[in-house]
């Protein structure tokens, strides 16, 4: 018998489907099942979202030829999304860059040059010297100020995509070695908000609870989330849930019908920003009807309120921001629960229904489910809570629906904040790669965070500037108003991703004064809007962590090598640290301090400290199958680099409630959700029995009873609830722009489209963004399906082709478009206003028009 | 060339009406699952539509809730004869 390669393969296909699904098939059907020999087989984390999904990676010749599903990945058990499908494709696309690119005109760097290749010599040359004189600049301007008065002129701009060691040193790189503050991550755009309210809430970040909640739960509830095209894995396992348990209902919320509204139970469209009154109407009906667990409220729930008309985060000459009485203010008043009781009063049935246009009936029926003790009601939510101005509030008012019932850190009942990003939790989050942060949830505002930290890092003290730095909306005006002169972007795509493109993005980036890298993989938006590009290895061309939205570690290893010159970021960090004596970056009194290091580069005092380079690199990785690995970096610096930097920066949350496992315990498992003592990991957090630190920090404490330890020295260990009231949107429609505008995703491009719509099948898929709008507004604006409408705003243009029949239907008033096409840049329409607490964009309201165009 | 295995989710009773539809999509064979409602499809180029574009439509047949990738093999050596023992 003559066999093909195909015949085999195709057996491997089948019986890989059918082991996922649980379906037994006749044994012909798999009997050609095993493995090909030829083919070297690892696990890795998914590239796009921050579901954290694993995949198998085949790879034969020093490509990637196949990939699979991990069938032993607790969080994907064995499943895959269509982009995932693709996956390996993301490291093929024809226009990958292979060397570095700098702007020149006659031999010479020239802002309005044309981008020529350069040695990465040259490059790192350069931004040398543009570095060195702004910092010799901002060392004049912060002579004689204290240390928590430092500003900056140079800045990097990181993501939620970066592995953790990237994270953490360029976190060591710019908040020790350059002393800036001015590193924030895109994650800014995504996560800020549910930040802001876990630390407000729960004085400590990410979830208490995690997917396996998806399977214990009686009634999921998803605000502002469009799971099944976000999170397609998440979904299914949702799905699989709602359609085999009795009596399991889905409520889904959101400001147009999606696609999650096809297995809803309750199917709501909210006007926009009604959530902040709906949420309150919830913890009314459930007071009016004394459900609350009185308990839970006597032992663990602090009441409070929040200050409020506190702007929009636009720049303080904007009127909006000029009439706000307490612009910015967060700090909370302690209130009793009448006092409580009383400010939500006035959100009736009502007024609810009036105010979100929601059907009485329909939020009867979810206010029911919350208020039921019976029931495990799992709350899941991503950019409709989070890019909102006032974002912070609405997740903190969904975890008082929560707290009011007790239903929080046990199985099944989960207020559940998502992620977008494959590390926005593990590298922005954990790592601290904000303007306000230090690893392991330390602040750079406290002095005593700051001497922890410099202690890690063998620093002398006051080395870490303890001013807060520029967060990623303020970075764009500092660079226009000249007050920034550097900015480093790595790993993100940032000129198509924040808002109010015209007016701030690009002249901020075009501003004569600036000098602006991008890292890439890809001559994205961002790229071709540099002063220099820097080409990128990615994902698995380099050994890699990133840390998913339910608290899980994962690693891989390096796979295939990047193309010509591409490094990662990893690399080019450590590298560029090469290129700086601490005696040029630092002033003489804080040299004095340390004088051991006067002359020494910023590379032997970082990253050759005796920890980051402790672990010896053998010349190879080898795994426990015997199979052989590269890692390029670790052959480059001469020592096991992402060992060395991931145990260094493990040492700032082991004991603290934030523990990570030994650095090889990663690479044998498929992840380890934080904090893991004793090498056990934590499934739920704050409840005894499940989470140790429970036990450690409440000895006194209940079997099975719940302590918010994050809060321990606050308030004694209680959660707070804290009422906010509903506020109007910065921007609504009005008679000149009648109708409001969402942005958005879409399943099959993840993000901006550097990756995807660099992968031919996705790109055929949805080639292009499309506005979504609702029949009888395009009647209105004589348009039909499928013809061209101009979208106007107070602060660009651009032209969309119509779609009224798609997945999406909004409703009349409403227009939905997908951010991920370069072609057709949204953010030339909407507005940068931020939550003035998170300092997150709200990309989900402003008002625009539409016309043919 | 593209070979991948997927899983169809159907609601149970719509399972052998959505079989019937992929099995009239060329390149595509459904290998079992239906009455559980999670049928095991394997898809494959064709001269007329890559993998990935079929795949695609999926989401468009009636009866179709999801359809989740499983296993994807994008080697250019399908055709390759493999000598191999069997058990």
């Amino acid at each position: 018998m003559s066999l093909t390669r195909r015949d085999f393969i195709k057996s491997n296909a089948i019986a890989a489907a059918a082991a996922t699904a649980g379906v037994t098939l006749p044994a012909s059907k798999t009997a050609l099942a095993g493995d090909d020999p030829d083919v070297r087989w690892d696990k890795a984390a998914c590239r796009y979202c921050g579901t954290g999904c694993s995949v198998l990676i085949g790879t034969k010749n020093g490509r990637v030829v196949a990939s699979q599903g991990d069938p032993d990945a607790p969080v994907n058990k064995g499943l895959n999304c269509i982009k995932g499908y693709f996956l390996p494709k993301i490291l093929y696309g024809a226009d990958r860059l292979t060397q570095p690119l700098l702007r020149k005109k006659n031999g010479k760097f020239d802002k309005n040059g044309d981008f020529e290749p350069v040695t990465w010599d040259e490059a790192f040359e350069i931004m040398r010297e543009k570095w060195l004189a702004a910092i010799k600049k901002s060392m004049e301007e912060n002579k004689g100020k204290p240390v928590d008065k430092l500003t900056s002129r140079v800045a990097m701009f990181g993501s939620g995509q970066w592995t953790v060691w990237e994270g953490y040193a360029a976190s060591k790189l710019y908040k020790a070695g350059f002393r800036s503050n001015n590193l924030d991550p895109n994650a800014r755009h995504c996560m800020a908000s549910a930040v802001g309210a876990f630390i407000r809430g729960f004085g400590i970040d990410e979830p208490m609870g995690c997917y396996d909640d998806l399977e214990h739960a009686d009634v999921f509830v998803l605000w502002g989330s469009n799971m099944a095209e976000m999170h397609p894995i998440l979904w299914s396992r949702l799905t699989d849930t709602r359609l085999t348990k009795p009596g399991c209902e889905v409520h889904v919320l959101s400001t147009f019908k999606n696609r999650c509204f096809e297995l809803a139970d309750n199917g709501m469209v909210f006007k926009p920003q009604t959530d902040l009154v709906i949420l309150n109407y919830i913890a009314n009906y459930i007071i009016q009807n004394k459900a609350y667990n009185k308990e839970f409220i006597e032992k663990h729930v602090q009441f409070n309120k929040t200050p409020t008309d506190i702007g929009y985060g636009l720049r303080p000459e904007d009127p909006r921001e000029k009439k706000a009485k307490n612009r910015a203010k967060g700090k909370l008043t302690k209130i009793t629960f009448e006092e409580y009781a009383k400010s939500v009063e006035p959100y009736t049935l009502e007024y609810a229904s009036k105010m979100s246009g929601v059907p009485k009936k329909q939020l009867l029926r979810l206010a029911k489910v919350y208020a039921d003790p019976n029931k495990k009601v799992s709350s899941y939510w991503t950019m409709g809570f989070n890019q909102h101005t006032r974002g912070v509030w609405v997740n903190g008012l969904l975890y008082n629906v929560h707290l009011l019932m007790g239903k929080i850190s046990e199985p099944g009942n989960s207020p559940f904040s998502l992620t977008g990003q494959p590390s926005a939790c593990g590298t922005a989050r954990e790592v601290g790669t904000f303007a306000h942060r230090l690893p392991a949830d330390l602040v750079v505002k406290k002095k005593a965070h700051r001497d922890i930290a410099e202690k890690i890092w063998k620093l002398p003290e006051g080395t870490i500037p303890g001013k807060v730095g520029y967060h990623a909306v303020l970075m764009h005006r500092m660079l226009k108003d000249g007050k920034l002169d550097c900015y480093w972007q790595m790993c993100n795509n940032n000129m198509q991703a924040a808002a109010n493109m015209n007016e701030e993005s690009y002249p901020g980036w075009r501003n004569p004064n600036a000098f602006i890298v991008v890292s890439d993989p890809y001559p994205t938006v961002s790229a071709q809007a540099a002063d220099l590009i820097l080409p990128t290895a990615m994902w698995i061309e380099k050994e890699g962590a990133y840390g998913n939205a339910e608290r899980r570690t994962q690693f891989w290893r390096q796979q295939v090598k990047a193309p010509g010159e591409a490094k990662s970021d990893l690399w080019q960090i450590m590298e560029f640290s090469k290129r700086f004596k601490v005696d040029e970056v630092w002033p003489e009194e804080l040299l004095a301090k340390a004088p051991e290091y006067k002359g020494k580069t910023l590379y032997e005092i970082l990253f050759e400290n005796g920890q980051v380079n402790k672990f010896p690199y053998e010349g190879k990785i080898t795994d426990d199958r015997g199979n052989e690995y590269d890692n390029d970096e670790s052959a480059h610096f001469g020592f096991y680099v992402q060992k060395g930097l991931f145990e260094e920066y493990a040492t700032f949350g082991r004991g603290h409630a934030h523990d990570l496992a030994p650095f090889d315990m990663y690479h044998k498992v498929r992840g380890l959700r934080w904090p893991v003592v004793d090498g056990k990991e934590t499934l739920w957090r704050f409840r005894e029995g499940y989470d140790p630190y429970v036990a450690k920090y409440n000895p006194d404490g209940k079997k099975g009873d719940v302590f918010f330890y994050g809060n321990k020295n606050k308030n004694g260990g209680r959660a707070n609830i804290i009422f906010a009231p509903y506020e109007p949107p910065a921007e609504s429609p009005d008679d000149e722009y009648p109708l409001w505008l969402c942005t958005g995703r879409v399943l099959e491009h993840w993000h901006s489209g550097s990756m995807t719509r660099r992968v031919p099948e996705l790109f055929r898929a949805v080639p292009q963004a499309v506005v979504f709008m609702n029949k009888k507004d395009a009647r209105k604006y004589k348009l039909r399906n499928g013809s061209k409408a101009k979208i106007q705003s107070r602060r660009g243009e651009i032209i969309c082709k119509v779609e009224t029949r798609g997945r999406n239907q909004p409703p009349e008033g409403l227009i939905f478009i997908p951010w991920f096409d370069a072609g057709r840049l949204v953010n030339k329409l909407t507005l940068d206003a931020t939550d003035p607490l998170s300092k997150e964009t709200d990309y989900k309201k402003c008002a625009v028009k539409v016309s043919r165009a | 060339m593209n070979l991948c295995s997927l899983i169809v989710h159907t609601r149970p009773e719509m399972g052998p009406r959505v079989e019937q539809s992929l099995n009239s999509i060329p390149g595509v064979e459904v290998h079992g699952g239906v009455q559980e409602g999670k049928l095991i499809v394997t898809v494959e180029d064709t001269e007329e539509r890559l993998a990935s574009d079929t795949m695609m439509s999926f989401h468009d047949i009636d009866g179709v809730i999801s359809a989740t990738l499983i296993y994807h093999y994008g080697g250019d050596d399908l055709n390759e004869e493999v000598t191999r023992e069997l058990n």
